[in-house]
């Protein structure tokens, strides 16, 4: 008998299956792999965006709240432990102390913001536009204010530079994240048609 | 390729035990966060390079990583001085110096298996209040090794889009790289469950 049940991935479970168990794992591999592969030139911006982020959107939204959160903190530990998955093949507790340390904490409230909102409000868009609109606020809801919002801050402890001057520092990022926002909901929504158990 | 790596860290540090080198990491953090006297902070920085001489890390690695740490401190320093009082910009180089140094010092001394033997052992006491600790073993385990795998299968799909004409397109390659792996994840479970690996069972 398949272990999958249409229903087990709608509402609210109690328990938690084996199935839920690997798609966690398999998406923070996803986010991992997507760190360890060169950065793309996409047309619009000209510059070389690296994917990492848009992974972490992608487990939100595709997973929802608790497993896209725990696919972040999975990698967000591998990272901390020293295996070299950040985006340049970075990795170890110095992450931590570096100018993408508070990013990378961020991204577990990233993805579980970007799930809830995932779930219990863009998947449920009816027309397919506007589902990836939703998508998109979504992910950068999640995925933009929420993880600099734990970025910024930190970065402004960690190197004692003025909130301000960190913020400004954040800036220049922004067009990406925004642009794998947009990405990110495209693709959800893609995948969500081909794989219809997920939200 | 294994991402855990088989390598032994090698260096005098790397036969201090992992924990002992984590929880020493933390003391210099906090300590070099809480304290502003500069002679503290200038102990703490040499403290930190003695630990990266130390540590195993040599030749292009220890280079790029070295360049690296300057590059970033330098320019904390700089924004710090312009933005800032010279005082802060002092005091932060220098506590950066100091755990960027130790922390690097950590990671090159210590394997990653290591440390998440360490996490295990943490996290086993909170078994008994549910944590689902052979939960989280399998996730990690399924993690790193799968990690090769779809980075392997990221470049075959890219490779296979390119080759139609699609370059750069995130999209043709995430969606079937995704949907793949998630039927993928099925087949996973399935197998788990046919070995009646029960995902129910909080602890061993």
């Amino acid at each position: 008998m398949s272990p999958i049940d249409p229903a087990a991935g709608r509402g609210v479970r109690s328990t938690t299956t084996t199935l839920d168990v690997v798609l966690t794992a398999v998406m923070a591999a996803v986010i991992a792999a997507l760190g360890v592969v060169p950065p793309i030139t996409v047309g619009v911006l000209g510059v070389p965006i690296t994917l990492q982020t848009l992974g972490v959107m992608l487990a939100g939204a595709l997973l929802g709240p608790v497993r896209g959160m725990l696919a972040a903190a999975l990698v967000v530990v591998l990272a901390l432990v020293g295996l070299p998955i950040l985006s340049g093949g970075r990795g170890g507790l110095g992450v931590l102390f570096g100018p993408t340390g508070g990013y990378l904490l961020g991204w577990v409230p990233g993805a579980l913001v970007v799930g809830l909102l995932a779930r219990y409000w863009a998947a449920r868009v009816r027309s397919t536009a506007a589902r990836t609109v939703a998508f998109a606020v979504s992910a950068v809801v999640g995925g933009v204010l929420v993880i600099y919002a734990v970025g910024i801050p930190w970065t402004a402890v960690v190197a004692g530079v003025r909130l301000g001057v960190s913020a400004v520092g954040a800036l220049a990022f922004v067009p990406g994240d925004l642009v794998k926002a947009v990405l990110a909901a495209v693709i959800a929504v893609g995948v969500h048609r081909g794989y219809r158990k997920l939200l | 390729m294994s991402l855990l790596g088989t390598g032994r860290p090698a260096g005098p540090l790397a036969r201090v035990p992992a924990a002992v080198l984590v929880v020493a990491l933390a003391v210099l953090g906090l300590t070099t966060y809480l304290v502003d006297d500069v002679g503290v902070l200038a102990g703490s920085a040499l403290a930190g390079l003695l630990a990266l001489g130390l540590s195993g890390l040599r030749g292009r690695a220890a280079v790029r990583a070295v360049v690296g740490l300057i590059i970033f401190v330098g320019v904390v320093v700089l924004v710090t001085a312009l933005t800032d009082t010279a005082a802060h910009a002092l005091a932060h180089g220098l506590r950066l110096v100091a755990v960027l140094a130790f922390a690097l010092a950590v990671t090159s001394s210590t394997t990653s298996t290591a440390l998440l033997d360490l996490i295990d052992r943490g996290l086993a006491p909170f078994a008994r209040f549910g944590l689902p600790v052979r939960r989280i073993g399998l996730a990690v385990t399924l993690t790193v090794r799968f990690v090769p795998e779809i980075r392997a299968r990221y470049l075959e799909v890219r490779e296979a889009q390119y080759a139609r004409g699609l370059h750069n397109r995130p999209v043709a390659v995430l969606i079937p790289l995704l949907v793949r792996t998630f039927t993928d994840a099925e087949d996973i479970a399935a197998a788990l469950d046919a070995r009646c690996w029960d995902a129910d069972q909080a602890s061993r």
